[in-house]
């Protein structure tokens, strides 16, 4: 099953119509789209899977429509939503059609107008149509459902592929590959039948044989009840190595975490001290303007008497023409300058002058205010250099605390809340303590009663072999025994069958995960897909042998992707060995295996430096057929460079959003500028187009 | 030898050893099962108890 094709039309995010043509297998095998978050990348990701099952978690089906493609509609008028897949497999070509029609009415109401359309159309090697009579079985042959999430996924659910409580998740996995659907069928009514036997035996058995009957029923209801036990210590079992998967993640986080907070930790401190500095800042700024300030924009108070003195000057006013001392000088003498003797009446008047004092206490009055007005120049002066300053520094602390907050939200968005304290973590290593105490109790209570089933079981087997010696004392029930025990030898070899192909296979699985780990991980780990059907990973201990500890996130991701890989190559193996096969015997297979893409939705995003050099890289060269839908963030860097001569056909996710042209970026792709988002002032909702963007 | 072609041989090993212990009547039997199934492959709770009982009275009488 190799993509071709996806056409989609008003489905969700996607507005109108768009086309992705897939880069096929061969040396450009990867298509890669961008699209920044919200643009639209999971919506292609459950196109696929609307498309091929019917299978989108909405509260309301109507949702399923572009909501522009309803806003633009007028009242009264249809709305389609349709996805198209064109895909080959075996030579044939399948078009997968799924096609929904709205009408619209008062209010934006939507109601569906005519059914769903599901149709494959077939086309042969000879360009020959014909519709698929029955499409749901035919996709559930190309692709069974339970299947799809190995082929389909998004990278943070990948990563719970390679959890240890992802075992059972793994094996039914497997089991699907291996079509043993039918099988497990097969042996459940085998059961069932041979009860009825058993039942039919009950009743007409006498003495003897009639005993052990009912001695078998009692052991089988015994039994059940043991298995009810086993089922339910199981289940705890899972639980707890589910609870035991989920410390040790936040375990991997918080170590993952430590550099980046150690960071935080700094920042805070920095930002501390800034605040502090910003307060003296503050404070020595407001006591300048407080002492000084009203001389910033007093600059008359200080000029206007200045130049008033100059020009008094100017005029001769000052110096003083006449001064008390001359007065007094003329009165000692008693006679004016002029000769005269001063008369007592001349005499008065000049002693009235000498009082008045005149211009010389002006000019005293000027001087002192002049030397005062020098001073709040002075004064000035300093406040004129020193507020400039002062709010300079306070200014620039204020931008050293605006970049250490941004800094500190950075390292927040970097940690999404993973910010784990010294208690927590203790939490956690006690708790972790707690479960691995519990998990060592049920698994022995489970082995326990696994032990309590054997017991009865050979019991079971002890009482059979004994009825079925008495039974051959009677022709009916020795009819009835032979029934019996046909039905549990098909029941034993259908087990044995079904227990070692699983265990073929998951040895051939584990062989491939460890090939693809050294391709495509290429880090010094010791990974395993364990007979217990869980992935593993080791890494060194001091000594140099392996140890287990809790994986990051990224080392789960890249073996969870490596055991895709060896899915793959499975559904390849058993592809090939299907093509041998009569067409007969091939409509008789569930799953026919061939070729499988690999989609997927930010697979690489909490993978490091060297994850993302090796991993895309080696993925795309044991898949046959990538498609990867990330954002433009986690693609520049390196996975451009490692993908950048792999890459058959790009889009890019368009997205258009209600707001002001500032909002509005481009993203620079193979020697080209690529709109990424639009922004438009009259839009009322967000919409995507998909774009070709390959040189 | 590929590791499909180890994984096929093994399989093959593994078949006719549980295969062996069965008669002629049960692999009949076996056979008719899996017929079964596929007969009702579509239905999510195929049922054939009653059918299949009949068959292997009819085989071991």
């Amino acid at each position: 099953m190799i993509l071709r094709k996806l056409i989609i039309e008003n489905f969700r995010q996607i507005n109108g119509q768009s086309e992705v043509q897939f880069a096929l297998p061969g040396d450009r095998n990867v298509t890669v789209i961008l699209g920044q978050n919200g643009a639209g990348k999971t919506t292609i990701l459950n196109a696929f899977l609307w498309c091929l099952y019917d299978r989108l978690a909405v509260e309301n089906p109507a949702e399923i429509v572009s909501h522009k493609a309803v806003q633009d509609a007028p009242i009264g008028d249809r709305v389609a939503v349709e996805v198209r897949l064109v895909l080959q497999d075996t030579g044939r070509s399948y078009t997968i059609c799924r096609k929904r029609v709205y009408q619209k009415h008062d209010g934006g109401r939507l109601e569906e107008a005519v059914p769903q359309e599901f149709r494959i159309d077939i086309m042969d090697a000879n360009g020959v149509t014909t519709p698929a009579g029955d499409p749901r079985q035919l996709v559930q042959q190309l692709l069974p459902e339970g299947l799809c999430r190995f082929f389909f996924f998004r990278g943070e659910d990948m990563e719970t592929l390679a959890l240890q409580s992802s075992a059972d998740n793994l094996q039914n996995g497997v089991a699907e590959f291996l079509n043993f659907t039918l099988l497990d069928r097969a042996i459940k009514h085998l059961k069932q039948v041979g009860k009825d036997f058993d039942q039919e035996l009950a009743r007409i058995a006498v003495g003897d044989t009639k005993r052990l009957t009912d001695d078998i029923a009692s052991a089988e209801a015994e039994r059940a009840d043991v298995l009810s036990k086993l089922e339910t210590q199981r289940s705890n079992i899972h639980n707890l190595d589910r609870q035991r998967d989920e410390i040790e993640r936040h375990l991997a986080e918080s170590e993952a975490t430590r550099a980046p907070m150690e960071k935080k930790m700094g920042l805070e401190t920095k930002k501390e001290s800034l605040e502090k500095r910003e307060g003296d800042d503050r404070q020595a700024l407001s006591q300048a303007l407080s002492r000084d300030g009203y001389l910033w924009a007093a600059d008359a108070v200080v000029t206007i008497p200045m130049q008033l003195a100059a020009e008094a000057v100017k005029r001769g006013e000052i110096p003083a023409k006449i001064k008390p001392q001359f007065v007094d000088d003329l009165l000692q003498i008693g006679e004016c300058v002029c000769g005269r003797v001063l008369d007592a009446d001349a005499r008065a008047k000049l002693l009235n002058w000498g009082n008045v004092g005149g211009l010389a206490i002006h000019e005293g009055a000027i001087n002192d205010l002049r030397n005062a007005i020098v001073r709040l120049q002075q004064r000035r002066e300093r406040v004129l250099t020193d507020v400039p300053a002062r709010r300079t520094a306070w200014s620039q602390t204020r931008e050293e605390i605006r970049q250490t907050v941004e800094a500190i939200s950075a390292i927040d968005s970097e940690l999404q809340g993973k910010d784990y304290g010294l208690d927590e973590i203790k939490a956690l290593q006690s708790k972790l303590r707690q479960v691995c105490d519990d998990l060592i109790v049920q698994n022995a209570e489970a082995t326990r009663t696994q032990e309590a089933a054997n017991t009865i079981d050979k019991k079971l087997e002890d009482w059979r072999a004994s009825r079925n010696r008495l039974a051959k004392d009677n022709e009916q029930t020795e009819a009835i025994q032979r029934r019996i025990d046909a039905t549990e030898n098909v029941i034993r070899s259908l087990t044995e069958m079904r227990a070692g192909w699983l265990s073929i296979v998951q040895e051939y699985l584990n062989n491939q995960v460890k090939k693809n780990w050294q391709n495509v991980a290429q880090l010094d780990r010791h990974v395993e897909f364990t007979p217990e059907f869980r992935l593993s990973i080791k890494e060194r201990g001091p000594d140099g042998g392996w140890i287990v500890s809790a994986p990051s996130s990224a080392n789960l991701r890249a073996l969870s992707l490596c055991f895709v890989s060896a899915l793959i190559k499975l559904a390849s193996d058993i592809g090939r060995e299907a093509k041998q096969k009569t067409e007969e015997a091939r409509k008789h297979q569930m799953f026919q295996g061939g070729d499988y893409p690999l989609v997927m939705d930010a697979p690489f995003a909490t993978m490091d430096k060297h994850f993302k050099q090796s991993v895309p890289k080696g993925l795309r060269s044991v898949v046959p057929q990538m498609i990867l839908l990330t954002s433009y963030d986690q693609w520049t860097g390196e996975v451009d460079a490692a993908l950048r001569s792999s890459i058959g056909a790009a889009y890019a996710l368009e997205l258009h959003i209600p707001g002001d042209e500032d909002k509005a970026s481009s993203i620079p792709f193979q020697d080209r500028t690529v709109d990424y988002v639009i922004a438009e002032s009259d839009a009322a909702t967000d919409w995507t187009i998909l774009k070709e963007v390959m040189s | 030898m590929s590791d499909w072609e180890d994984v096929q041989a093994k399989k093959s090993e593994m078949q006719n050893k549980a295969l062996a212990a069965l008669s002629t009547s049960d692999y009949e039997i076996l056979l008719k099962v899996l017929e079964m199934e596929w007969e009702k492959r579509d239905l999510k709770t195929p049922d054939i108890r009653k059918p299949l009982r009949t068959f292997i009275q009819q085989v071991i009488k």
